[in-house]
């Protein structure tokens, strides 16, 4: 006994949830460039992108509700759509960190900024570089590759705290930087939230190989 | 706590080798089920747990079945008192034909009851779901009622003669949903007060009813296992392609 449109289904579900983390992948790293630049039209884009994963992600919990009440998973296949259900929600929050940082952007496009934008920057690279491991850890079911991303995720917590102290300086500095370093503060903390989704992300690879949900 | 408990045992029908060292256990107030292809030695085994085999010619039976610590293999075991303690309900409902009050009636006068039998049948009517349907017809012949009624008729006849423990082989294969959501209902009842042992081919069903699962293959038992792990998270890959109907 085979069961071939369930396989189909189950590969389907994954394909459609990849190509989702990798659009939010890349709008996470032209929200940051279009902050980098001051690029309006580039935020603008991420903003106007961001419904597109939402509405997919709608679509894809839906077909994962369908096929859970169709085909009665058990074992590793239940924990398969598990696994995604939880994937596209932490997949979706990741446009909407996108979508908020596109935003901040907008907010401050006229501004000369009160500080070279350098941890930022790099937090956002260790970020992508965690989603990228993330989704290919799932996307190959490999519970070692996916362990990668946590030494990855104190980087960024490291990033986050220095950053953190950084912009309070600029506050107590000139009141009239309050505004921008809370942004810049709202940045580095969405971006230490990516790493923390993509963290889950990675974490749920290791529970579809392992079955061991401590380390969720 | 164990009720019983199968050890290094081995079945042939004729040459062919239908059960392999099969070891596990029985836990009392449980739900057992097997679970496992077809000609797997599932329902095989479960025969053996009130030795049905022996009723079969050509078997031949190694190793030991404790019920209570007591083999049941033993040559001082009475087997008609072994199958009032071990009960069976089969596939296909087989009701006597005879009206419903005698088919709860005939198992405990054979063995002797004469007194409170009215009383007796309301009791296992009302234990097997069953009585606020036939309350009033109980004169009635068994034949007519239902198929899911019928099969909770035999339940409530193997309950008259007080078992330890009910072995169901099958018993859902030929009722339709309702009646089978009340069957699996009035299983996690029973097993307040019994020891159950399921055979089933329905894989969601041993998932819903049963707090142990034994998966079979080939006469072998290739996990024994809570059934919450084995639903979940199997020990034994094999037991994963089976249950995920990779395989099968």
């Amino acid at each position: 006994m085979t069961r071939n449109k369930f396989e189909q289904q189950l590969a389907e579900i994954k394909r459609r949830l990849l190509s989702m983390g990798s659009l939010s992948e890349e709008l996470i790293g032209q929200s940051v460039q279009s902050l980098k630049d001051q690029d309006v039209e580039l935020a603008k884009k991420v903003i106007a992108s961001d419904k597109q994963i939402d509405r997919e992600y709608v679509n894809i919990e839906k077909k994962i509700m369908r096929t859970i009440a169709m085909q009665a998973p058990v074992a590793g296949d239940l924990r398969l759509l598990l696994t995604a259900l939880k994937n596209a929600t932490d997949i979706e929050r990741l446009g909407d960190y996108a979508k908020d940082i596109a935003e901040i952007t907008l907010r401050h496009k006229d501004e000369e900024y009160i500080t070279k934008l350098i941890n930022i920057p790099r937090m956002n690279e260790i970020a992508l570089n965690m989603i990228q491991i993330s989704l290919e850890s799932f996307e190959t079911e490999d519970a070692d590759m996916a362990r990668q991303v946590h030494p990855l995720d104190d980087e960024v917590d490291s990033l986050y705290d220095r950053t953190f102290r950084l912009l309070t300086t600029y506050i107590l500095e000139n009141p009239k930087n309050i505004s921008q370093a809370f942004s810049l503060m709202l940045v580095a903390r969405h971006l230490e939230r990516v790493a923390d989704h993509a963290l889950n992300i990675a974490n749920r690879t290791i529970y579809l190989k392992e079955g061991d949900i401590q380390y969720i | 706590m164990v009720k019983m408990e199968v050890h290094d045992l081995n079945l042939w029908y004729g040459s062919f080798h239908a059960l392999k060292d099969i070891n596990m256990k029985v836990y009392k107030h449980k739900v057992t089920a097997f679970i496992g292809p077809s000609g797997c030695g599932k329902s095989t085994l479960i025969r053996c747990l009130n030795r049905m085999n022996d009723l079969i010619s050509n078997v031949h039976v190694e190793g030991r079945v404790l019920l209570d610590d007591k083999n049941i293999y033993d040559k001082d075991i009475d087997v008609v008192n072994l199958r009032k303690r071990v009960g069976m309900v089969f596939q296909k409902p087989n009701p006597f034909p005879m009206s419903i009050h005698e088919n709860i009636t005939y198992g405990p006068k054979l063995h002797g009851k004469k007194k409170g039998l009215d009383e007796l049948v309301e009791e296992k009517l009302k234990d097997a779901a069953l009585w606020s349907e036939v309350k009033d017809i109980l004169g009635q012949n068994a034949m007519d009622l239902s198929g899911g009624q019928q099969q909770r008729l035999c339940i409530a006849r193997c309950l008259a003669v007080e078992p330890d423990v009910i072995l169901f082989d099958e018993p859902c294969s030929a009722l339709d949903p309702i009646s089978t959501g009340k069957i699996e209902d009035l299983i996690n009842e029973l097993k307040r007060h019994y020891t159950i042992v399921i055979v089933t081919h329905n894989m969601q069903q041993a998932a819903r009813i049963s707090d142990y699962t034994g998966y079979f293959y080939l006469g072998e038992l290739k996990e024994f296992n809570k059934t919450k792990k084995i639903f979940t998270n199997p020990d034994n890959p094999e037991t994963e392609r089976y249950i995920t109907g990779k395989f099968g």
